[in-house]
């Protein structure tokens, strides 16, 4: 695991040293080495974790996260080379070092084995996101949504750290690989109602289950773009990797404490979804989307069924990988149009038929089309929660269509229909804004091939 | 779980190729219109999957057959949305005629002879299960009554020539769950086969008038075509034959066998009846669009380059036209 993250912590100096106009080369290139690194990772031959050392580990559930995170900090230093360019040296040095150091945050607390370690790094992940937002965010908002950012999560996860520490009083000891021999059952009292409470509700804001969802919006439409696809991608599964992890202890409360939020979700997803399609801002629909996607992760693991945790993690996987390619593309249009309203830039297609392509590809990636690892994930859930209940089976098919119909009005408001005529004076695509996408997809539809990687541990 | 993803991938397809004209907002509304109809029925098709994996662990249909559970209600009613949003059945139908917002060829491919049929397939697919079930097989017959008699009855009074094929073949569409309804799986495949032949063929010989006339889609602004369209004008009339079962064309060997069995079956007598006035609309509005597109006297602008010179879609017609004719023979013995 060292040999991952003394590379990435070494990516600060390289940034602060190198000269002028190598520090994008040099940073993407090495950042790209380092991913593949961590591919390594991911031959895990027995069913236990691979155990590197006592304070590192991984197995099947981190192995593919890890994989994801560290293959966006390539593509996140892609994706702002141009808002930056204007910038002095200086500061896009230390843009850069914000995004490694929340990405050696982010790689320690995949791998972490003590739960404290892991609160650690989780809330130390909030620091180079906030300095992300407010900083070099677009609008005067930007400031407010780091507030609503920062105080949302932090209300969230105090009570986890007074839970771990009265675990680990309790048990001894906090570390991930020994609670698992050690787990008894909870007994049902009032205080354990509140440790389950305590430690479930960090990860709800996080996720973010609908009803506490409100600084995602704000956050992922006023940050620039590596840190909306970084919030997209990664921080959204920190909530949901830390639920699956948390949830082994947990047990046997969680049958009935689950159906409060259980209720939250499934209505939540619906109306998410619904909200995406009356939406003016390309951003915040993403945004809700990914509100959305998650909702269905939070059904999978509080329903706890084998079948459940594999389209979670799948589905983990896969909506990093395509909410980040959206905001990618979101991206293009905004530094074309410098306006997130979607009617400004319609009939793209006509003027920009490659992008159009990608555009196509992430849409129907979105909508959970076979056979990629979207539907995957989607359907695995929907087959766990209809053996949960045969109702829900209803509202999920409701969310699907509505999923569906908002990922094809993006497509046709965006690129379809005819062009406005302020819109012929946009650059063309770049080089790097092409291969930014096709870096996001190729994974992407490899994994469709092959998803028993991304299938977590109960495979 | 392969057949979902084919489904899912037919649905995508047509979105794509309904809008192909994208600079047109019609189309694209079509377009995602089409995919609305087509994922209500996903979610019976998912319902029916995940009903599948619980009660029988499996996705395979060899051994759901072997199983032979009870109490099919729940999956098969699953799969009925499905086929009624993909086969653009009663309750999920606008989209078929929106969907002829597309380009000519390709409502002649999807629309007519295999995409739409994919609902139907699916229910052929499942009889075995669908034998033992009379409530879905009563539901299957009214279904497909009520849609057959409706749509025919809306062909009746279109003036858009691709709109009245559309809803003849929503029609024909009922027409083919009637069968499924009456537990024939095997005639509804049948009638499948041979009504892409005619069905593609009309379509076609309608593109070819279309733009023969420049793009003019409606039936009163056609007319005399007989004498200067003669290729175009034999299809056209030949595959309206064969579709209203005119004996020893192709339509002939399965639609008539329909009826027959129908009529000698022991089933729901109002079912029977509406599909046998729809099977009489047909022939109506069949001769309605001979009637005003080909008889007559000219109803377009006299300046007009009427031609049928292209080699590539006078071959295909052609091919059709053999199929239609001789197809039902063919396949029949």
């Amino acid at each position: 695991m060292l040999k991952i993250i003394i590379p990435t912590i070494m990516l600060m100096p390289l940034t602060w040293l190198s000269k002028k106009n190598m520090i994008w080369i040099n940073t993407t290139t090495y950042s790209l080495l380092i991913s593949l690194i961590s591919l390594s990772l991911l031959n895990q031959p027995s069913n236990n974790s691979l155990n590197f050392s006592l304070m590192f580990f991984s197995d099947p559930l981190s192995a593919p996260l890890l994989v994801l995170t560290t293959w966006l900090l390539p593509l996140m230093l892609m994706a702002s080379q141009h808002h930056l360019s204007k910038e002095p040296l200086i500061r896009k040095k230390l843009y850069i070092t914000m995004l490694t150091m929340l990405q050696t945050f982010l790689i320690m607390t995949f791998t972490a084995t003590e739960l404290i370690s892991f609160y650690i790094l989780f809330e130390a992940t909030l620091v180079p996101t906030l300095i992300i937002i407010t900083r070099w965010g677009n609008q005067t908002e930007r400031l407010n949504a780091g507030l609503y950012f920062l105080f949302y999560t932090l209300m969230g996860s105090l009570p986890l750290l007074i839970a771990l520490i009265s675990i680990q009083n309790l048990t001894g000891s906090l570390n991930f690989l020994l609670i698992q021999y050690w787990n008894q059952a909870l007994p049902d009292s009032w205080s354990n109602i509140f440790l389950w409470l305590a430690c479930m509700m960090a990860f709800m804001v996080k996720m973010p289950l609908y009803g506490l969802h409100l600084w995602l919006p704000k956050a992922h439409v006023e940050a620039p773009i590596a840190g909306s696809m970084v919030l997209a991608a990664i921080l959204l599964k920190l909530g949901g990797y830390g639920m699956l992890r948390i949830t082994t202890m947990l047990n046997p409360q969680t049958s009935f404490m689950a159906y409060p939020f259980l209720m939250l979700s499934l209505w939540g997803m619906i109306m998410t979804s619904s909200i995406c399609l009356r939406q003016t801002d390309l951003k915040s629909l993403i945004a809700y989307s990914s509100v959305s996607h998650m909702a269905l992760v939070i059904v999978a693991v509080l329903i706890q069924t084998p079948w459940s945790y594999m389209g979670a993690t799948a589905l983990m996987i896969a909506h990093g990988l395509t909410s980040s390619m959206l905001f990618c593309l979101a991206n293009s249009n905004y530094e074309r149009t410098h306006s997130r309203t979607m009617i400004l830039a319609r009939g793209l297609q006509t003027l920009l038929p490659l992008m159009a392509a990608w555009w196509l590809l992430a849409s129907l990636t979105n909508l959970a089309l076979p056979p990629s690892i979207n539907l995957i994930g989607e359907l695995f859930v929907v087959m766990s929660s209809f053996s949960w209940s045969n109702i829900t089976i209803i509202l999920m098919g409701a969310n699907i269509t509505i999923t569906a119909l908002y990922s094809l009005y993006m497509l046709i408001t965006t690129q379809r229909g005819k062009y406005t005529h302020h819109i012929n004076s946009i650059k063309p695509s770049f080089t790097r804004e092409n291969a930014l996408m096709a870096l996001h997809m190729t994974p992407l539809l490899l994994l469709s091939l092959n998803p028993k990687i991304i299938l977590g541990f109960t495979y | 779980f392969q057949l979902f993803i084919g489904w899912e991938g037919v649905g995508i397809m047509s979105f794509l190729l309904i809008g192909w004209w994208y600079g047109r907002t019609d189309a694209n509304t079509a377009a995602l219109q089409a995919i609305l109809y087509n994922r209500i029925g996903d979610i019976g098709f998912i319902m029916a999957m995940a009903w599948f994996l619980f009660n029988t662990n499996t996705w395979d249909l060899q051994q759901i057959f072997m199983l032979d559970p009870n109490l099919t209600n729940l999956p098969l009613l699953g799969l009925l949305l499905a086929a009624t949003g993909k086969s653009a059945q009663f309750g999920l139908h606008p989209w078929l005629p929106s969907a002829m917002e597309g380009p000519t060829p390709v409502s002649a491919l999807l629309h007519s002879s295999t995409m739409v049929v994919a609902g139907v397939f699916l229910l052929i697919r499942f009889h075995p299960l669908m034998e033992n079930n009379k409530t879905i097989q009563s539901l299957t017959l009214c279904l497909g009554a009520i849609t057959t008699l409706f749509t025919a009855i809306c062909a009746l009074t279109q003036n858009d020539i691709k709109k009245i094929i559309a809803f003849s073949t929503s029609s024909q569409l009922g027409l083919m769950i009637v069968t499924i309804g009456i537990n024939q799986p095997y005639l509804a495949f049948l009638h499948i086969c041979t009504h892409a032949f005619f069905k593609a063929m009309l379509f076609m010989c309608s593109g070819s008038i279309i733009h023969s006339l420049n793009d003019e889609q409606d039936i009163r602004k056609m007319g005399g075509l007989f004498n200067a369209m003669p290729f175009t004008t034999t299809s056209l009339i030949i595959g309206s034959l064969a579709l209203t079962g005119i004996p020893f064309l192709t339509g002939f060997y399965s639609k008539d066998l329909i009826i027959e069995t129908a009529n000698t079956s022991y089933t729901n007598a109002w079912a029977l009846l509406m599909t046998l006035i729809a099977t009489s609309l047909t022939a109506v509005y069949s001769t309605r669009i001979i009637f005003f597109a080909l008889l007559g006297q000219p109803r377009f602008l006299p300046l007009t380059s009427i031609n049928e010179n292209n080699p590539c879609l006078i071959n295909s017609i052609k091919r059709l036209l053999i199929g239609s004719i001789f197809a039902g023979f063919f396949i029949s013995n």
